[in-house]
């Protein structure tokens, strides 16, 4: 398919691509800042301005380092984390598909490399001793088990690149058929919530320096990441698809796109301020977590694909449809 | 209209003619009245199950010869009822029992039986509001409303599944259960009051659970013997302690739902008799628990002996599993003092409930003998 | 299949975790999600009754305190209701009528409704406090009648509909007789201060009481205002004002004065009489009543003397009445039987003088001595008047 795509789409496509990096790098300690001031509002107290967080990175990088054992481990994978959520920002449309045929991963190798910054941002709390220390062996199993929790969502992607999956949902309406492609957003939505130790605190992480900077930096973007992730998959249809219709149109359809991403993050920070009005204690939190994803995801694509979640069930009813199953399988959702 | 039409539409209503008259007579003269126009409804009862309205039948009124007789059950009950209370003040309790027995034989009649649930629904709330006026019964009333409700709210929801597939079963046999009021399962009725409400009422649960077995498919008749074994089984656990007790209030009900799912109506019907004459506070009676418990003379024993030969036919374990239950329930949870004394009991209901339940006992063999059922 | 559908169980999800405050979304929800597809008149029927059911229920428990407070059951509850749904999909499948339908052939299908009074079931079984289950079996009729509708079964329509009454009336008439009356509510911050009028009328009216510039003991948080009453409050309060005034004096009575009202026929006079004796050495010893409780006391009854005067007046009668009685003796005098008799017609419960079954009543909290305090102000204010 490469022969239908020009040279000069492929240059704007790269173009798009790192642009949408840079907007969310730049654009996911702001996020987090307004969730924080957001939550900060509906429980009543004063929390940092929105750009409060965005000074403390700034901040922190500039100031010298407090070298401590291990440090170099933790920095080590302060910077691999980072670069793996830059990476994941990379593959995630924020306005724009890629046409078909430009090289784009699959679904499941984005959730690998967000869930393997979370473990490596898991790293540093467990290097350093103390009281830490065991909530960092917390979050590190709790993000380990993501992976397995995610599984139905995985399956519903499938195997085909993120980009032709999205492409394919963006022809289905939200209200409409697209629905059971809400509730997936929703379980990706919900590995963000939750996170930290409490309500609107990170981990307490004992690094100083560039290290901090950074670690706070790759935090936001993987939150940020799996929310655009999660408000691509809900509504699809902002996202902007290159190709199809001439250059002008695109162009105003990645600024609509973009737009639209604009109020996609205003809503999920609503939510996840939200979410932080639950109190919950620190395991429950993850344990809600990891079965808020697995349940929504299991019940998305029993909704979704329902010849294919057909066959899982061993009632005689059911078995009597089996037959009819494979025919209806491919097209689970097509109008 | 026929004969056998407004002798039908008579008995329906008779009842509520009944707490009419009751609630409106004075004080004094009330259980006299209450205890006429009961005696009268048995007689309608008996008349309808005699002189069927055939021509009901066919605009989809139910007319199983089973329903029919349970109906004439659930008549003697109320007279049952009337016939053991004293005078009672209350105008609105004094017409209760009347009031929940028509709307329950209503209920147990309509064409559809997601009908039936609705009318329950309202005996149940009418009884409710007039349990929970006094003071300090609110929560209690609301207990009731909610286990009702949530049994009505489960077979609805059965009912709305496809037909004969395992969840539609599943939940159609877990509201029956809860509406029957299966002990473990089911609601905790107050002592004092249960005849007003629960008598009529779980007596048309069981009744229409019969209607829904259609419906329902395996699993529901699988559910609902698996329900009233591990009641049978739990009354033989507990003893005779006071939770015993209770548990042994329901035995009748729990023996007519493992008849129901075997598909043995007669026997259920037999069970129901026993529910309806000695069940729930009367139990604690020596001729009551002797009937309960399934002895020679009476209804609950002929029901036994009906249940195990068709229960033989469905499964030969579950046979071995209710027999050993219902031994040693009677074995270890019938209460023991007095229990052979009383054989023909001094007060009037006493012996009325006993010559009815014998009488059943031997009239329902020999009608279906006839081929009534 | 629509969003509307897919959203309904996600609320009743909520309404498990959360309580009762999600249902008119609910409500709202499943009414769209049955209108969606086709008006006829039995979906139209439906979405009334789902949005009344819905939005009444919450509208008549905001009118009362809450008693969340014996909530023992964790997070995990919802979790149960999200796994009975995956179950319930999973047992279900596609349904044979779909198949039949080319255009639906294969399409999602989720029974959406029997997922949302599945959860309902979880929150009435799993809950403990009356008015979470209230909203779970709210829920349920919620759930059952989506179903109907989408099924298009008539009859199941109508008896949701007739379950739906009896739960919201026979819940709604618990609610009434277990809870509280929301009289006052605790001070938000700067409540006070956002109303600088409210304020003002509160002081030309009720600062009848100098009791002189104690300095208040109570913190901050014991800080009372009273409810600000919308038209429609004072609307509701004419129709039942009298037995709605009987309400909030309730546990008062029961924990002050249990042994006084034991006779059992206590009229409502009484009842102030014998609970303005017992507040009066609460009130002196919380020493409670200097600015802020009796200044902003009478500010609901300015507003509803200004929206419904003729009804405010006669309450105004009839506890001055009260007050009078409250002077001279301990018996319920003549006059205000015929408010007995009134109350009763309103309130078929209302001539009970204790409710034994609470358990909300043991202990006076801040907020209870402070309203004691201002109502025994306003009361004596009346009194003198007359």
């Amino acid at each position: 398919m490469m022969h239908d795509l020009t040279w000069g789409w492929f240059f704007a496509c790269l173009l798009a691509l790192a642009l949408q990096t840079v907007l969310i790098v730049l654009a996911a300690p702001w996020f987090s800042g307004w969730v924080n001031r957001l939550a900060g509002r509906l429980t009543g107290e004063r929390r940092f301005p929105v750009g409060g967080r965005w000074q403390d990175i700034h901040h922190q990088f500039r100031r010298p380092g407090l070298r401590q054992r291990g440090d170099g481990l933790s920095s080590l994978a302060c910077r691999v984390a980072l670069i793996l959520a830059v990476f994941a920002a990379c593959m995630t449309p924020v306005f724009t598909l890629v046409p078909a045929g430009f090289p784009a991963p699959g679904f499941a190798l984005l959730c690998t490399a967000l869930v393997g910054a979370s473990l490596l941002l898991g790293l540093p709390l467990l290097v350093q001793a103390g009281t830490a220390e065991l909530a960092g062996y917390a979050a590190l199993l709790a993000d380990g088990l993501l992976l397995p929790a995610l599984v139905p969502v995985l399956v519903m992607a499938g195997g085909q690149d993120f980009s032709v999956f999205l492409a394919h949902l963006r022809q289905l309406s939200p209200v409409g058929d697209g629905a059971p492609f809400v509730l997936m957003g929703v379980a990706l939505f919900m590995v963000t919530a939750w996170k930290g130790r409490q309500a609107g605190e990170d981990l307490p992480c004992q690094l100083s320096g560039v290290d901090r900077a950074l670690w706070m930096l790759a935090t936001d973007c993987v939150q940020l990441v799996w929310i655009t992730l999660a408000a691509d998959v809900a509504w699809a249809g902002s996202l902007a698809l290159p190709v199809e219709t001439g250059t002008e149109p695109w162009l105003a359809q990645c600024l609509a796109g973009g737009a639209f991403w604009m109020a996609k993050l205003a809503v999920a920070a609503l939510f996840l301020a939200g979410t932080q009005l639950m109190v919950l204690t620190f395991p429950r939190r993850a344990r809600v977590r990891l079965a808020a994803v697995f349940l929504l995801g299991l019940l998305a694509w029993q909704v979704a694909y329902p010849g294919q979640s057909g066959p899982v069930a061993q009632d005689k009813t059911a078995s009597a449809q089996e037959e009819q199953d494979p025919a209806f399988g491919e097209e689970g959702s097509t109008p | 209209m026929t004969v056998p039409v407004f002798l039908a539409a008579l008995a329906f209503a008779w009842p509520l003619l009944g707490a009419a008259a009751v609630m409106a007579a004075p004080t004094p003269r009330s259980r006299e009245i209450a205890i006429w126009m009961a005696g009268a409804g048995c007689a309608l009862a008996v008349a309808v199950f005699l002189f069927p309205a055939t021509s009901a039948a066919a605009e989809g009124w139910d007319d199983d010869p089973v329903q029919r007789a349970g109906r004439v059950m659930l008549a003697f009950g109320l007279l049952l009822t009337v016939m053991q209370n004293g005078i009672l003040q209350d105008r609105l309790l004094r017409g209760l029992p009347h009031i929940s027995t028509a709307l329950t034989g209503l209920a147990c009649v309509t064409p559809d039986p997601i009908i039936g649930l609705g009318i329950l629904e309202a005996a149940l709330a009418y009884g409710v509001f007039v349990f929970s006026r006094p003071a300090g019964q609110a929560r209690a009333g609301w207990a009731l409303v909610r286990t009702g409700s949530v049994g009505i709210f489960l077979v609805l929801a059965g009912l709305l599944l496809p037909a004969a597939s395992a969840p539609a079963g599943l939940m159609m046999a877990c509201g029956l259960v809860m509406l029957a009021g299966l002990t473990p399962f089911g609601q905790s009725w107050r002592e004092e009051n249960d005849t007003y409400l629960f008598l009529p009422f779980a007596g048309a649960a069981l009744l229409l659970s019969m209607r829904m077995r259609a419906h329902g498919g395996e699993a529901f008749d699988t559910a609902l013997v698996a329900a009233g074994l591990a009641s049978v089984w739990l009354t033989a656990c507990a003893g005779r302690s006071g939770d015993g007790l209770r548990l042994f209030r329901t035995f009748p009900s729990a023996l007519a739902l493992i008849a129901v799912g075997a598909g043995a109506d007669v026997a259920a019907l037999l069970f129901l008799c026993g529910w309806c004459l000695a069940g729930g506070n009367r139990s604690g009676r020596s001729w009551a628990a002797r009937a309960l418990a399934c002895f020679p003379p009476g209804a609950p024993f002929v029901g036994c002996l009906l249940l195990l030969s068709m229960l033989s036919d469905w499964s030969w374990s579950v046979t071995v599993l209710t027999v050993a239950g219902i031994l040693c329930a009677v074995v270890r949870s019938v209460p023991v003092e007095g229990f052979t004394q009383d054989l023909w009991p001094e007060d009037a209901a006493g012996r009325v409930a006993c010559s009815v339940l014998v009488l059943t006992g031997f009239l329902v063999p020999l009608a279906m003998m006839l081929g009534a059922f | 299949m629509t969003l509307a559908v897919i959203l309904a169980p996600l609320l009743a999800l909520c309404v498990v975790a959360r309580g009762i405050g999600f249902l008119p979304v609910l409500g709202v929800v499943t009414a769209v999600a049955m209108l969606v597809d086709h008006q006829a008149p039995l979906q139209e029927f439906g979405a009334a009754c789902v949005v009344v059911f819905s939005v009444l229920p919450v509208w008549f428990v905001s009118r009362y305190q809450d008693d969340g407070a014996r909530e023992r059951s964790g997070p995990a509850v919802p979790f149960l209701a999200l796994g009975l749904m995956v179950i319930l999909q999973l047992a279900t499948g596609t349904p044979a009528a779909t198949w039949d339908v080319p255009g639906h052939a294969g399409a999602a299908y989720l029974p959406a409704g029997l997922c949302v009074a599945l959860a309902g079931l979880v929150a009435v079984t799993c809950r403990h406090s009356m008015v979470w289950q209230w909203a779970g079996l709210l829920v349920c009729v919620d759930g059952i009648m989506l179903s109907g509708v989408i099924e298009n079964q008539i009859m199941v329509v109508g008896v949701t509909a007739l379950a739906g009454c009896v739960v919201a009336l026979l819940g709604g008439l618990c609610v009434h007789r277990v809870m509280l009356r929301v009289a006052v509510a605790p001070a938000q911050n700067g409540a006070g201060a956002d109303r600088p009028a409210a304020r003002s009328t509160g002081f030309e009216l009720g600062d009848v009481e100098p009791a002189g510039p104690e300095p208040r003991r109570l913190g901050p948080e014991a800080v009372v205002v009273p409810r600000i009453w919308s038209e429609a409050d004072v609307a509701a309060e004419a129709e039942d004002d009298s037995a709605a005034q009987s309400r909030v004096e309730h546990p008062d009575t029961e924990t002050g004065l249990a042994t006084d009202q034991a006779s059992g026929d206590a009229t409502e006079a009484g009842e102030k009489v014998a609970q303005q004796d017992s507040v009066a050495p609460n009130a002196e010893a919380a020493s409670d009543e200097g600015t802020e409780p009796s200044d902003e006391a009478p500010k609901p009854e300015t507003q509803g003397e200004s929206d419904a005067s003729i009804k405010q007046a006669e309450r105004t009668e009839t506890e001055s009445v009260a007050a009078e009685a409250a002077t001279d003796s301990h018996q319920p005098n003549a006059e205000t039987s015929e408010d007995d008799a009134d109350a009763q017609v309103h309130d078929a419960d209302a001539p009970e003088p204790l409710e034994p079954d609470e358990d909300e009543t043991g202990q006076r909290s801040p907020e209870i001595i402070a309203r004691d305090v201002w109502l025994k102000g306003y009361l004596a204010e009346r009194g003198r008047d007359a």
